[in-house]
């Protein structure tokens, strides 16, 4: 009989080998100093892209309308005024509201079956992102996840990135613990606490932590662990973020392409998605809001979409030409779709019974369509998915076994839905 | 926090105290006096080092620890270790300044005991413990339906007023039904919406260490002994619990059913049961339930507005047998150990299961069985286990020169051929357990069909109960309109026999003859429905009585297949024989593991001694496998990280803060006293006002403790994470900034005002790392304000945030 006493999590066997590493040794007098080994060099986020895979998840809030986006159903009862317009797939067409996006299609496919049996809002959001449904139990967030998956050791920057207009609270991380919890950048802002007090100088904050790094090895000569090292590590990770500060400001890029993602928020926040994508976060997400259009939907879309499709359109096209999306995957959902019935205010309502995503990028058969909506769209009649079959998609597209379990304190946590699986002729 | 602010509550503090002395002295005295149990005696441990019975639970602790330690016994820890560790462990937080300084001068012998006693009778203590819990039942989530406030002051109020552990888990499931308002104890399942697998996860985490969600699908893939019905038996006692909305508070309250049996497939193989009998791990099942007539089950019935109450409620059953479980008990004491240790006996502490065996099998039996004796009282045990050698260690790596390694050899062959032994002794149960288990099988399935029949039957009989129903109701209506027609015949026959005769008497009166004809004609008619009304009647009597025929055999075969099944007295003793074949088997493979578990401890001191003239890296790599197995055996004292709550509550002692605010909430307490204080009654107003100061407390530093909840979050027992996230907010965050400044009579203020460095060094050692500078710190210190090139104020908060900031501030050692 084995016994399983230490943790054999593998994220945390290499954290210890390899900060520990000869340091007991020197508590012990076989190697000499310490000074060297905690510290990293300061790295470059870019040494760990070689191959990294990424994820960047555009999440429109309130519920986009599949009939004004993915799947359009004109000249039908529940249509709409718009048009629907070809792509860069032959036989593939999408709304006419999206003209830019139509010519990056041959990089991107669509789900047009999900039937997630939900219209509400807070469900809907946290089921497409944690891939379970909403019950009293508490799940990670899909970035939190592909964080604890994909982020290499000793990476600089935070694995998972929140960009949004507003708001508050962030991306939960359950049971994968606060270090995969979303960092936000409000408006587009850098991460919390990424800049210094004013009170603070660069030189006394050198000064405090070469004070701090005297008091701490004084105690390692009393003890030392794994956690005692993680800890005193962290403090250089955090030193080496602040050097690398500049990855969260898109006014670095240059002013072309500002031009070229346009002065709109959603367009700022795609540049800045592409730029951490550049330096290997492996999960970014923005938000764009807002989409519930009980009222006005034509209107709302003509305004939402206007402002969604440009900057999406070059972040794809951008990611394409710089060899990024081979590793980056690419989505865009929301936490429903919207009813076909046009209600009395011109408005649509919320609809989890057939809507539509859209994937692309890593690991993604691009030009794809998966599964089929009736005539009006007002029923999926071919190959229905829910928020569980994303998720596990979307996953399987990066290499991760979304099928494995994650062990965390000795307590299994299956990473996606088990009764759920990967719509794999969707996986290139 | 300072003994200044404790003054006020000494009184109180003093009856609790005696309150608890009693208690402790009641248990010390019945562990003096009564013989050892035998089960202690028996698993005493690998080396059968005879164990003293008149020794104090401490003692027993540390003879457990000593006789199955391999190699080096950490020594005792310095006074100032031991005061951080003790005040973070049961209050919290660290020391104050003033009270490192008076237990470091306190000459008395008897000083560590006399702390602890102090603290575990302190306001402090429950504070702590009701966060504690507050973490350990609701897991970080989101405030739902009982508000945050009533939840935090029911667990003050719980452990303040020493609720036995068994009686706050009973609560947690059974919380007393209340037309009023809600129990505080129903957030433990409203949390969770009361999703029957939802609660049958969390309770059988929580209560039994087992945490059976792997269950719910299909018997656990890695864990031999967490079976699908494991987790149907525990499910079976809440999948009757439910939720009802008041309609005038909009308050969601809880509701149970009268029916509702829990039936499980495995998703893989196909097999199942269709109704689990309820029963909790480890334990007997409710073979059989109370029974209630259709329509007569509730004490009150549930209601869309309104929660319903059934007569025989399964959640009640639990809480009613769940003190007497052993698993329940197991659990409970390795919790306690968890609290003081970082880690239980048995970890993670919810997989108790067959690979995953304590570590010290005899330690945890004898904390179980006496966790039982105390009745369940957490100060009893916390104070033993506070005055134990064992906790009371130096977390100091110990020197490798002080392995006395041909010892070890000779305790590894000595530990082989303990092996051999009990691996014989292992089969000869594992017989004794198929036996066993074989006969209970046989029986149980027995029963099982006489259950399945009972219920067949009882379908039936509710199928010709309702056949019946309207039968009956016409057959009385037959009756009555054959009444109704007997009367009308009767009136009229008369009528016409007295027109007949005045006919004879008036011969030429035409109407008259006329009217008597018609009388007599209207008789006839009558007189035939009463006959048809006569015989509809008889063909109704005799549907009825068919019916009625059915239903009373129905019920006769009811009464007659519950008498079959009769109490299940036998049954129940089968599972009992069975449960403690498994038992024993259990134990001896805990037994054999822990063997284990040392013998390659052994082996990996052996290879450290080659190793270290060979192979320095794998030595080192060696080495810290080694240093974290002491630990875990209880040689040397562990380093815990701190909770984010005793880190929040931590940085601001140190820095001075905390008495601020203590200072703060008392002085607006005073001044508007709430109404449920200033009517109090005299003697109880103490208790509520420091009741009122902790959890105000709570509530008014809830800003940065959630700062810090979310940046270091972590679950008690949980790995340990390090994060840059972590490591901006502590540096660049205002919340920790803010308390670097002077202000008030704070840390920073107080420092300031030294002029004289050797009195500044020596107060932030003291105030944040809750010991003395050694020489070598001072002039460290003494040298860095020399050569500071800026103004003093700046050069403490950089002091004080590196003292922070440190390894040394942030891990209980």
């Amino acid at each position: 009989m084995q016994c399983r006493y230490a943790c054999q999590s593998g994220e945390h066997v290499v954290n210890r080998r390899s900060v520990l590493g000869g340091m007991i040794a020197g508590s012990l007098g076989l190697a000499s100093g310490i000074g060297g080994l905690l510290t990293t060099p300061s790295a470059c986020a870019s040494q760990f892209m070689a191959g990294q895979k990424r994820i960047l998840n555009i999440f429109l809030h309130g519920g986009v309308s599949q009939l004004e986006t993915w799947d359009p159903k004109p000249n039908t009862n529940t249509g709409g005024p718009f048009r629907a317009i070809p792509t860069s797939v032959p036989g593939m067409q999408i709304c006419e509201l999206l003209p830019h996006t139509a010519s990056q299609m041959h990089r991107l496919s669509l789900i047009r079956s999900l039937n997630t049996k939900n219209n509400d809002h807070g469900k809907g959001q946290t089921e497409m992102t944690t891939g379970h449904r909403a019950t009293g139990a508490d799940y990670p967030h899909l970035g939190a996840v592909v964080a604890k998956s994909l982020t290499p050791n000793s990476f600089p920057l935070p694995g998972h990135i929140l960009i949004r207009g507003g708001g508050s609270g962030g991306h939960r991380a359950a049971y994968l613990g606060p270090k995969y919890a979303s960092v936000v950048m409000d408006e587009g802002k850098p991460p919390k606490f990424t800049e210094r007090p004013q009170s603070l100088t660069l030189e006394a904050d050198v000064r405090r932590n070469s004070m701090r790094e005297r008091v701490n090895d004084r105690f390692a000569g009393r003890r030392r662990t794994a956690d005692t090292d993680a800890y005193t590590f962290s403090f250089d990770q955090a030193r080496d973020l602040l050097t690398q500060r500049e990855v969260f400001d898109a006014s670095k890029e240059p002013a072309r392409d500002q031009d070229r993602y346009g002065s709109s928020e959603f367009g700022k926040h795609c540049l800045l998605a592409r730029r951490l994508l550049e330096h290997g976060v492996p999960f970014v997400q923005v938000n764009h809001s807002n989409y519930d259009t009980h009222h006005e939907n034509f209107d709302f879309h003509i305004e939402q979409l206007g402002e969604f499709d440009l900057p999406f359109a070059t972040l794809v096209a951008d990611l394409a030409e710089r060899g990024l999306l081979q590793d980056t995957l690419i989505c865009v959902m929301s936490e429903f779709g919207r009813t076909p019935k046009i209600n009395s205010r011109y408005g649509r309502d919320h609809w989890g019974t057939a809507w539509s995503v859209l994937l692309g990028g890593c690991g993604i058969q691009p030009g794809a369509i998966i599964g089929k909506t009736n005539e009006n769209g007002t029923a999926v009649v071919d190959r229905e998915v829910d928020h569980g079959h994303v998720f596990h998609t979307i996953l399987r597209a990066v290499g991760v076994n979304s099928s494995a379990e994650f062990e965390i304190g000795g307590r299994k946590f299956p990473i996606a839905d088990p009764s759920k699986e990967p719509v794999r002729e969707l996986l290139a | 926090m300072s003994r200044l602010t404790w003054l006020p509550s000494v009184l109180l503090l003093a009856a609790i105290v005696l309150l608890v002395e009693q208690a402790v002295v009641a248990a010390d005295t019945q562990l003096e006096n009564s013989p050892l149990p035998e089960s202690v005696s028996n698993t005493s441990n690998i080396d059968k080092v005879p164990v003293k019975a008149e020794l104090p639970l401490h003692g027993r602790i540390d003879a457990l620890i000593e006789s199955a330690a391999i190699g080096p016994l950490a020594p005792r820890t310095s006074d100032a270790d031991f005061l951080r560790r003790i005040f973070l462990d049961l209050t919290g937080t660290i020391p104050s300044p003033e009270q490192v300084r008076n237990f470091l001068v306190d000459p008395a012998a008897e000083k560590r005991t006399r702390i602890v006693d102090e603290l575990l009778t302190s306001p402090e203590f429950a504070r702590h413990m009701a966060v504690q819990f507050n973490v350990l039942i609701l897991e970080r989530r989101s405030e739902k339906n009982i508000k945050q406030q009533d939840w935090e002051r029911y667990l003050y109020e719980s452990v303040a007023a020493s609720k036995p552990l068994d009686q706050l888990f009973r609560e947690l499931v059974y919380p007393e039904p209340s037309e009023a308002e809600p129990h505080p104890a129903t957030k433990f399942i409203l949390n969770r919406e009361a999703e029957p697998n939802a609660v049958t996860r969390e309770f059988g985490r929580l209560a039994f260490g087992m945490d059976l969600q792997c269950a719910q699908c299909h018997n656990h893939p890695l864990i031999e002994d967490y079976l699908q019905a494991d987790y149907y038996g525990l499910f079976a006692f809440l999948n009757r619990t439910t939720t009802f909305t008041d309609p005038k508070t909009k308050l969601v309250g809880l509701s149970e059913k009268a029916e509702g049996d829990a039936g499980f497939k495995s998703v893989f193989t196909g097999d199942g049961r269709e109704n689990t009998f309820p029963r909790v791990p480890r334990g007997t099942s409710l073979f059989v339930e109370p029974r209630f007539a259709p329509g007569d089950e509730y004490k009150s019935k549930p209601e869309k507005d309104k929660g319903g109450v059934p007569k025989f409620s399964r959640r009640e059953a639990l809480a009613r047998i769940l003190s007497s479980s052993d698993q329940f008990q197991r659990n409970l004491a390795n919790r306690l150990w968890l609290l003081m240790f970082g880690r239980g006996i048995v970890h993670p502490v919810d997989f108790h299961h067959t690979d995953n065996p304590p570590n010290n099998p005899a330690l945890l039996r004898l904390l179980t069985d006496e966790t039982k004796r105390c009745g369940f009282q957490i100060r009893p045990i916390l104070r033993e286990i506070a005055l134990s050698r064992s906790y009371q260690r130096t977390s100091d790596e110990p020197q490798a020169e002080t392995i006395n390694f041909a010892d070890i050899a000779a305790r590894a062959v000595e530990l082989g051929k303990h092996k051999v032994i009990l691996a014989t002794k292992i089969e000869a149960l594992k017989k004794s357990l198929d036996e066993a288990s074989n006969v209970f099988t046989e029986i149980y399935s027995q029963h099982e069909k006489l259950i399945a029949e009972r219920s067949k039957l009882e379908k039936a009989s509710v199928e010709a109960k309702k056949k019946l129903e309207p039968l009956i109701s016409a057959k009385k209506s037959a009756e009555s309109s054959l009444a109704k027609i007997t009367d009308q015949s009767q009136s009229v026959s008369e009528a016409a026999e007295k027109t007949k005769a005045a006919v004879a008497k008036l011969p030429d009166d035409k109407v008259l003859a006329e009217a008597a004809e018609k009388l007599a004609q209207r008789a006839k008619q009558l007189a035939d429905s009463v006959v048809a009304a006569n015989k509809s009647l008889s063909e109704k009597t005799t549907l009825y009585d068919a019916a009625y025929a059915e239903f009373s055999k129905a019920e006769a075969s009811i009464a007659a297949i519950i008498e079959k099944i009769g109490p299940a007295d036998k049954l129940t003793k089968l599972e009992l024989a069975q449960n403690q074949a498994a038992n024993e088997l259990t134990e001896a493979h805990f037994e054999l593991s822990s063997l284990q578990w040392r013998m390659d401890l052994c082996q990996s001191i052996a290879e450290f001694a080659v190793l270290r003239d060979s192979d320095q890296a794998k030595a080192a790599s060696t080495w810290i496998s080694i240093v974290e197995k002491w630990t875990i055996a209880g040689q040397l004292a562990p380093l815990k990280p701190l909770s984010s709550e005793q880190l929040a509550f931590s940085v601001m002692h140190a820095a001075g803060n905390l008495t601020t605010q203590i200072a703060a909430v008392t002085d607006k307490l005073d001044k508007s006293p709430p109404e449920q204080l200033k009517n109090a009654a005299e003697q109880d107003k103490l208790r509520i006002r420091t009741q009122f100061i902790q959890l105000q407390l709570l509530d008014a530093l809830g800003d940065p403790i959630r700062d810090f909840v979310t940046h270091y979050g972590g679950m008690p027992g949980e790995d340990f994470q390090a994060t840059v996230n972590q490591a901006l907010f502590f540096g660049n965050g205002t919340v920790v900034d803010s308390w670097l400044k002077p202000s008030g009579s704070n840390l920073s203020a107080r420092l300031g005002k030294l002029d004289n460095s050797a009195d500044l060094v020596d107060e932030l050692y003291v105030a944040v790392l809750s010991r003395r500078p050694t020489d070598v710190e001072r002039q460290d210190i003494a040298g860095i304000l020399k050569d500071y090139p800026g103004e003093r104020p700046q050069a403490i908060s950089e002091l004080m945030w590196a003292m922070l900031s440190s390894n040394e501030f942030r891990f209980n050692h």
